[in-house]
């Protein structure tokens, strides 16, 4: 379990058919046959937002969001590790493409490119000092990092914009052999969207790929037990710190396509942002990489529409989340696997 | 030198009001293994307590005895509420639910007591300045915030090291599942502890007010150095809180002095440092 | 299979049909600026993004109660167009300021554009208006909005006033009357960069003043304790302090209690009445401020605004709803003479002299400024300011000087000019 006590504080002697039955729960973590329906289920979330978000860049946005959530949650979910500190690498995702569209190219495959690997480099070496240590002390170090990272954005004015933010990055283009596109979200978002799209369709198989890779299952095993992983045989560090660069580079991925959605990189306060990305993925759901999609979707269409009705819409968003923390402790992915396969039954059984 | 020594007196005060904090996460997580996210949520709303007690009385001194009271009242009543069905659950929900109570919690109060925030006024008979000899005179008030959280501080630790309770509480958070197995009734000190720790961020609620006045979001940016302070010191350490929540407020202070840019930062290059040389905190057991 | 495939398109169709998807009307994007000419009866459609939610509360509820006011007072009508007003939130968030800035041009098309608390938000909002080709109308004091990269002549306008603006009508003042030697306790973001460099500029050109320290403080701080020893010991006998809202209130308070206010008088670059009410006007006392409105300037335009403000609102305003009751009479004005189009707007504001809630303004031509008088204000004690013919409810500054707007206070057009230039 992703337990965040003083180690060692409780180590109760649990029965190996107890300790099964937890596996089998917490991995599952999705029954099988779930698991590359994922992949169909987030075409079909993604039409349903192409098609019902009134505003384009929102539509956009939960798409970018989600990956990031995503993302993360194969680090809090599949590892057991919860960082306090996930918008770091969206932010210097954010900024390495900006910065590459602003001073060298237009070029969307460059900037992103850039964005991710740069990210994934430094995602070794911060991964490197947090994963010493576990549970909340990693928690901690990570929201270190964040901070550290917000700091230096703060300062480095001549580079980053400071709070002013980064502006005029320019719009980009996206050669694919036969044709260029121009990625404009305000302009021609459906184009933005779709692309947007594959490249979040194609991150997310390759997730899923990994959560069931042999090192994707290490990795649960870690969770699990890391000593028992360690015991056989596995360099759990190794498989810690390669899902700690993943997660790193997909949420530098996302910080990018977000700077050239919004032409812009803003600053803003590290920890909260740290915050809302972690809440959408327990509001999803933390067993399956589909649950954080739908809890980014969520809580993005929760903030747009109820602030429009009220002042105090967090006081609303508060209290969904108390009750579903209450209500649903399996997050909105444990509602649609139970629920979903319960009605499709019932109407077989009817006819 | 006389201002690095006055430094080091203002350094203490900022740094009390966050042992205060510090002190609660530290028992909850202890004993609950509950990370409490609202904890800074309902220091606030002790504050608006004592704000609104300060108001009808002209003094903060009844708003001393009563806030901390009210609160303990409502930490035990969310306690048997929200936060009890989460025990043996993973500690990631314990998240969303501690940050729903936040935003609960801080537009509840705007909503009630609107978005500006109000004033608690010190109360006059501290209203004068006290020359420690250090070329400037500091306020009454601030000396006396630190005498207080001393009296709470030791208060607690008396409590806890001299009472039955106390004995049982430290027990708790040793091994909880042997001293349910002695026939403890577990949860009823689970309810107590957490009253206890919400009780004392309604300490850190009421003496902050005539400091910084009070505000809905007040709890959000000391919640994290409370945070800081809690590894920092060593989980489960109730000195560990003590020292580096001074160590802290010292640290922060001097920083004002020579680079106050810094000021910000360094609490978390102090954690990275911390963490890496000492993992287990200060004072945390190894 | 077909008839599914056929079925899923349909279905498609029909939900592109509704508009305003993605899919259904993302390209008319940018169409935003069309609608009217001449006699329509079209809506004017007017959004505001302001910060609702986050820190700076009370400003963003002032400029909703000032864009609404104004509003109502123009009896909701441009000209023949009923005026349509959308207030969204930023959160003082740029992404968010991006996101409502695209919506509104997207999905509700708005005509123009208008307001905002930080200086990251304004930047947002300005870009994505100007892509869109949207008059935008910036409220809050920044340097960056008129400045390149982010002006653009055809959409971008700005109504409150600059920092050095303020900083250059200041420092005479200052200098006088407070004190020669001056330390600077400033925010570190953009608003207190801005700020020093305004400062170590004016300042030193009066004679005989100096800087003799300064500190910045990081964003959120709320304990300005360990600052009091560091502005002591510097010697300084003037203070000027950059803070904006919660940051102010909790400077003047801690600063009370050591009587650091008596002991030198404190110079506020930002000044506005919730944060005096917030703070409690006794402690006002002994400071002194600057500030681009104030509700007790004697001049009939400003009183018509404040007394409409009151009756409203119960309280007299602020310092930021004023930018948005001018906002909206100007756009009000434009439309009912006919200027609705980005570029018509563009000829009707540039070099416009027009006399609202800040008194006398100019919108000079070649950054879209407007130059409205500067005050400088002394805050009194009740008492005293009952006496010298104030209102001991809502505390007092007294106006101790105006500086009228003009061109030598903010940078002259030739130093603007000198900057796009270098820039290109």
């Amino acid at each position: 379990m992703t337990d965040l006590s003083p180690a060692g504080a409780k180590d109760a002697p649990v029965t190996d058919a107890a300790a099964a039955v937890t596996l089998a729960r917490a991995t599952g973590s999705a029954p099988a046959r779930w698991t590359w329906g994922q992949i169909g289920l987030l075409v079909v979330l993604a039409v349903v937002v192409l098609f019902t978000v009134p505003n384009p860049s929102l539509a956009i946005g939960m798409l970018i969001f989600g990956l990031w959530a995503a993302g993360l949650n194969l680090l809090v979910g599949y590892g057991g590790l919860v960082s306090f500190g996930h918008a770091l690498p969206f932010a210097y995702g954010g900024y390495a493409a900006g910065l590459v569209l602003k001073n060298v190219t237009t070029s969307a495959w460059v900037a992103l490119f850039v964005a991710t690997v740069s990210m994934a480099l430094l995602s070794a070496l911060i991964g490197a000092v947090c994963l010493r240590r576990t549970e909340v002390y990693f928690s901690m170090l990570t929201l270190a990092f964040a901070q550290l990272g917000f700091f230096i954005a703060l300062q480095w004015n001549d580079v980053t914009g400071g709070d002013d933010g980064l502006a005029g990055v320019p719009v980009s283009t996206l050669e694919l052999g036969f044709t260029t596109l121009e990625l404009n979200g305000l302009r021609d978002p459906l184009t933005f969207f779709l692309v947007t799209a594959v490249i979040v369709l194609l991150t997310f198989a390759a997730l899923i790929l990994f959560t069931e890779s042999p090192m994707g299952r290490v990795l649960q095993a870690i969770r699990e037990s890391e000593e028992r992983a360690r015991g056989c045989g596995y360099n759990t560090r190794l498989v810690q710190l390669v899902t700690f660069i993943i997660a790193g580079a997909v949420a530098g991925l996302a910080g990018g396509l977000f700077a050239m959605l919004n032409n812009f990189v803003g600053l803003q306060p590290y920890w909260l942002l740290s915050g809302v990305v972690l809440i959408m993925v327990i509001l999803g759901g933390r067993s399956s990489l589909f649950g954080p999609f739908l809890g980014a979707v969520l809580y993005l269409m929760l903030e747009s529409t109820l602030s429009r009705y009220t002042d105090s819409w967090q006081f609303f968003v508060g209290a969904i989340f108390v009750i579903c923390v209450l209500l649903f402790p399996q997050g909105l992915w444990g509602l649609l696997t139970t629920t979903v396969p319960h009605l499709l039954r019932r109407t077989r059984g009817a006819r | 030198m006389d201002q690095l020594l006055s430094q080091l007196v203002l350094g203490i005060v900022s740094g009390a009001l966050l042992v205060l904090l510090a002190l609660g996460l530290n028992l909850i997580f202890g004993l609950l293994e509950f990370i409490n996210f609202s904890h800074g949520a309902l220091y606030m709303v002790g504050a608006y307590l004592t704000s609104y007690l300060a108001a009808a009385t002209g003094t903060i001194w009844l708003a001393l005895l009563v806030v901390p009271i009210a609160m303990a009242l409502i930490g035990a009543a969310l306690e048997r509420t929200v936060i009890r069905p989460m025990y043996g659950r993973d500690q990631v929900d314990a998240l969303l639910l501690t940050f729903g109570l936040t935003y609960i919690l801080i537009e509840g109060v705007r909503y009630i007591a609107g978005s500006g925030g109000r004033r608690v006024k010190g109360p006059e008979l501290l209203a004068f300045q006290v020359d420690l000899g250090l070329g400037r005179p500091v306020p009454a008030y601030l000396l006396f915030v630190v005498v207080a959280v001393a009296l709470v501080v030791g208060g607690l630790w008396l409590f806890l090291q001299k009472t039955n309770v106390g004995l049982i509480v430290r027990a708790g958070i040793r091994d909880h599942i042997m001293i349910r197995a002695l026939g403890v009734r577990f949860d009823r000190y689970r309810t107590l502890v957490f009253a206890i720790g919400i009780a004392v961020a309604g300490v850190a609620g009421v003496l902050t007010g005539p400091i910084t006045g009070v505000y809905p979001e007040m709890g959000a940016d000391i919640l994290i150095l409370a945070f800081v302070v809690v590894v920092v010191g060593g989980m489960g350490s109730f000195w560990g809180a003590v020292v580096a929540g001074l160590l802290i407020g010292v640290l922060v202070s001097v920083t004002t002095l020579y680079a106050s840019v810094y000021a910000g930062i360094v609490p978390f290059i102090l954690m990275i440092l911390v963490m890496t040389f000492r993992p287990r905190g200060l004072l945390g057991a190894t | 299979m077909r008839a599914k495939a056929g079925l899923l398109a349909g279905a498609a169709l029909l939900l592109a049909a509704c508009g305003g998807t993605v899919a259904g009307g993302g390209g008319s994007g940018g169409g935003g600026g069309g609608g009217g000419g001449e006699g329509s009866t079209e809506p004017l459609k007017v959004g505001v993004i302001t910060g609702i939610t986050g820190a700076y509360v009370q400003l963003g509820e002032e400029q909703r109660n000032g864009a609404e006011l104004a509003v109502k007072l123009l009896e909701e009508k441009a000209g023949d167009r009923p005026i349509e007003l959308i207030v969204r939130d930023d959160q003082l968030k740029p992404d968010i300021a991006l996101r409502e800035a695209q919506a509104l041009i997207q999905e509700e098309q708005v005509d123009f554009l208008t307001g905002c608390v930080s200086a990251a938000t304004t930047l947002a909002v300005n870009q994505i208006a100007s892509q869109a080709g949207v008059p935008y109308l910036g409220t809050c004091q920044t340097e960056q909005l008129n400045r390149p990269p982010n002006f653009n002549a055809e959409v971008t306008y700005h109504l409150a006033p600059t920092p050095s603006q303020g900083i250059n009508s200041a420092a005479p003042f200052i200098c006088e009357n407070l004190g020669e030697k001056v330390f600077l306790l400033l925010p570190d973001y953009a608003f207190g960069h801005e700020q020093e460099a305004a400062y170590t500029t004016a300042l030193p050109e009066q004679t005989g003043c100096s800087i003799v320290g300064k500190a910045y403080f990081p964003l959120g701080t709320t304990d300005f304790n360990p600052f009091v020893p560091t502005i002591e010991g510097s010697g300084a006998n003037a203070l000027v302090y950059g803070g904006v809202g919660r940051d102010q209130v909790s400077f003047l308070r801690q600063a009370d209690q050591f009587g650091l206010t008596d002991r030198i008088p404190t110079f506020l670059t930002i000044e506005d009445l919730s944060f005096d009410q917030e703070l409690g006007f006794d402690l006002i006392d002994g400071t002194y401020a600057m500030a681009a409105f104030w509700w007790n300037v004697d001049d009939e335009n400003v009183q018509t605004y404040v007394e409409a403000y009151r009756e409203e609102y119960g309280t007299p305003p602020g310092g930021y709803g004023v930018y948005l009751y001018n906002a909206l009479n100007l756009i009000a004005t434009a439309v009912e003479e006919g200027s609705d189009t980005p570029e018509a707007f563009r000829e009707f504001m540039e070099g416009r002299e027009v006399s609202l809630g800040q008194g006398d303004m100019t919108i000079r031509e070649c950054d879209h400024q407007a130059l409205a008088p500067i005050y400088i204000l002394e805050g009194l004690a009740a008492d005293e300011a009952e006496s010298r013919g104030g209102d001991a409810e809502f505390g007092l500054r007294e106006v101790v000087e105006t500086v009228p707007g003009s061109e030598e206070t903010a940078p002259t057009c030739d130093e603007v000019q000198e900057e796009f230039q270098r820039v290109g």
